[in-house]
């Protein structure tokens, strides 16, 4: 899929899997991090990807969360505000892989760099080259970090 | 006063631009109307019941007069010619055109003014004692702090989509003259040392259809740990607070669920499992901001000319009593300029008369404005010598009422007329209440009462906390209005009690005609009305009101 990285526009290897069972042998799935929690050990080593929905439960101080190789947040409508809080306390706690946005919008672009993002996966209606010229309208604001 | 630095120009230049990109984004629909609306809504921009309305922040109830001619220029330019002051220390006008708006906010740029997050789910205006930083009573100065705030505030990424809308309120003493505890935060600042600014914190305060009073939280809090503690309340808030349901979402509902006991916790894990992390308080930048709040313009100096107190005058006798205060100069008084008269709806100013109070204060009050939450102008610092002038300039333009605290010095919000919220008018309800009582003697034999009025229930007239407190319904399609009396702001607050059933159109000021002649016979000598309510309770007025209705 095309998403947003670092301010540019790649193509992503990542695919979600955020329904029925783990393929475990795919290491560039997603899965939720609910679902991650309930898997054996050896299981959880294999996946280096997780999802974060609004209302999980999240012991951010965990170190386990600062293994991963991709979080991805998801943010079911324009207006879910819990997603910038979880970044936010992602990045604090030290988390420095792909920090990405699933369901974002042009309009919550700088919001969500700026809480730590440096991915989003856009949702259909918005084209991603469109949406880089959203970056630079506030370079005057500041950021979290 | 407060100035920007270069940076935070360019954001507003930088803000305007985008709001344009998003409304033509909005009219070639490539941009979602329902996202479109609550990015409008977080530029202060409304869509009312017959055009756009625009809310401009005026941070903390602070105005320069440059600011202040900014705004008479824009109520000529892209409104009708006037303005509205509301309870929360913004103004309102409420007839720009879409396109205007984005022109607006550069005009706005030009005198660090803006419109950001004056409406929307995220962190509102700044409210803070009009009286700030010249009150006698006062143990320091909250506009510092309320700045510390602003900014830690404006355009915070991580809070910009709460489930609610989310309002602080700041006091600087003993008194609050802020309603800080009708507030989502509530801050009262309680002590300061050489090292320390000390704060209470009251947490879950609010109005509208499920009005609570806030509770404290945190007692004598040092102003250094204030950002983090306040952060870790947001925080909290934005991870737990509801947000199925529109009525449910503000933070007051979410104490009362979890018990305060409990949200503190969370609150207090918050601020130690994220200390590293945290905002810290600069304190380099607090001694600049309180050195800026006080380097305000140089004084005029006026000719001695017609410097003698027109003793004899009783009109400026009764405005002295009722419309000046005890500054903490013993040589300068603070002056409440009344937008309350028979001729206007409350709050409402024209730009005419905002010029002319520009000038006024730029004579007479150091340049220094602010807005009451009790919708009227107050010039904080006009000396002694000079206050007969000031008054017979007030009088020429018609704003020397001497009605401050008075039953007619009401605050009500714009109602049916303007607010598509609206259930009923307020507007000639003030009207005919101030045309039932225009005797000034008998209105001054009164005393001090607070009469506000609602259009709806979203309160944003607060007749929660007025001693007679009326809020518009709609019963069966027909405007009524019910009655509450005993409410009180402050921080000995009290919510109203209904007095009974809502009453038409046609007689709710022969209702409050009613009310204050209750009081009259029931009163003790000089006793407010405040307490004699407390005293009497609430059935010989219910009695009386319903005897006749």
């Amino acid at each position: 899929m095309q998403i947003i990285k670092k301010r540019e526009v790649i193509n992503s290897p990542w695919q979600y899997q955020f329904s029925g069972t783990v393929n475990i042998f795919n290491r560039f799935t997603l899965i939720p991090y609910q679902q991650w929690l309930t898997l054996s050990s050896s299981q959880q080593d294999v996946l280096a990807g997780i999802a974060l929905y609004p209302d999980d439960t999240i012991d951010f101080s965990d170190h386990k969360l600062t293994a991963f190789k991709i979080i991805a947040v998801i943010f079911p409508t324009f207006h879910e505000g819990r997603g910038y809080t979880q970044a936010a306390l992602l990045r604090h706690h030290g988390y420095t892989g792909e920090l990405r946005a699933v369901g974002a919008h042009r309009d919550n672009l700088i919001l969500m760099e700026q809480c730590g993002f440096d991915a989003f996966d856009l949702v259909n209606s918005e084209d991603p080259r469109r949406a880089l010229s959203a970056f630079d309208e506030l370079s005057a604001s500041k950021t979290l970090h | 006063m407060y100035q920007y630095n270069q940076n935070e120009r360019t954001l507003l230049k930088q803000r305007a631009t985008q709001f344009k990109g998003q409304i033509a984004r909005f009219e070639d629909q490539t941009l979602d109307p329902e996202f479109f609306q609550q990015l409008r809504l977080r530029n202060g921009l409304y869509e009312e019941r017959w055009s756009h309305m625009l809310r401009v922040a005026i941070p903390y109830g602070n105005l320069s007069s440059a600011q202040l001619r900014k705004l008479g220029d824009i109520a000529i330019t892209y409104d009708k010619g006037f303005g509205h002051f509301t309870t929360r220390q913004n103004i309102q006008f409420n007839w720009p055109n879409l396109r205007d708006v984005p022109d607006i906010l550069t005009e706005l740029a030009a005198v660090d003014m803006h419109a950001i997050q004056t409406s929307g789910s995220c962190i509102r205006n700044i409210s803070c004692d009009h009286f700030a930083g010249v009150a006698n009573d006062e143990i320091a100065d909250p506009r510092p702090w309320c700045e510390i705030i602003r900014s830690w505030a404006s355009l915070h990424p991580e809070f910009n989509w709460l489930p609610r809308k989310f309002k602080f309120s700041v006091t600087g003493g003993r008194q609050d003259r802020a309603v800080i505890r009708m507030n989502d935060i509530g801050l009262q600042i309680v002590g300061e040392d050489t090292e320390e600014t000390y704060f209470d914190i009251y947490v879950g305060g609010g109005m509208g259809r499920t009005p609570v009073i806030g509770k404290r939280i945190k007692q004598s809090l040092p102003g250094t740990s204030l950002l983090a503690y306040l952060q870790a309340m947001l925080r909290v808030y934005n991870q737990y607070g509801r947000r199925d349901h529109k009525y449910k979402s503000r933070i007051k509902i979410l104490i009362n669920a979890l018990g305060v006991t409990t949200y503190k916790a969370l609150v207090e894990r918050e601020v130690v499992a994220n200390e590293a992390s945290t905002p810290s308080l600069d304190k380099n930048r607090l001694k600049a901001l309180k050195t800026r709040f006080n380097a305000l313009q140089t004084r005029v100096t006026h000719s001695a000319g017609n410097t003698r107190l027109p003793v004899n005058d009783s009109a400026f006798q009764a405005w002295l009593k009722t419309n000046t205060f005890d500054h903490k100069k013993a040589d300068e008084r603070i002056v409440s300029i009344s937008l309350k008269g028979p001729h206007s709806a409350p709050g409402d100013l024209r730009a005419d008369q905002m010029y002319a109070i520009a000038e006024l204060a730029e004579q007479f009050s150091l340049g220094d404005i602010r807005v009451s939450h009790t919708q009227n102008l107050i010039l904080p610092h006009v000396e002694l010598e000079q206050i007969a002038t000031v008054w017979q300039r007030l009088v020429q333009l018609k704003l020397a009422s001497p009605n401050s605290g008075q039953l007619t010095d009401i605050i009500a919000c714009p109602g049916y007329d303007f607010c598509s919220l609206a259930n009923t008018t307020t507007l000639d309800v003030v009207r005919q209440i101030n045309q039932r009582f225009d005797n000034l003697n008998k209105l001054h034999q009164l005393g001090p009462i607070r009469l506000n009025i609602s259009g709806c229930m979203n309160s944003c007239g607060h007749h929660h906390v007025a001693d007679i407190g009326i809020l518009g319904v709609d019963k069966k399609g027909e405007q009524c209005y019910q009655i509450t009396l005993g409410g009180r702001p402050g921080i000995k607050a009290s919510l109203g009690k209904r007095v009974g059933p809502a009453i038409d159109k046609k007689h709710i000021v022969d209702a409050i005609d009613e009310i204050i002649q209750i009081f009259v016979i029931f009163r003790a000598p000089g006793e407010t009305f405040m307490a004699c309510f407390n005293r009497i309770g609430i059935q010989a007025f219910k009695e009386r009101i319903y005897a006749n209705y």
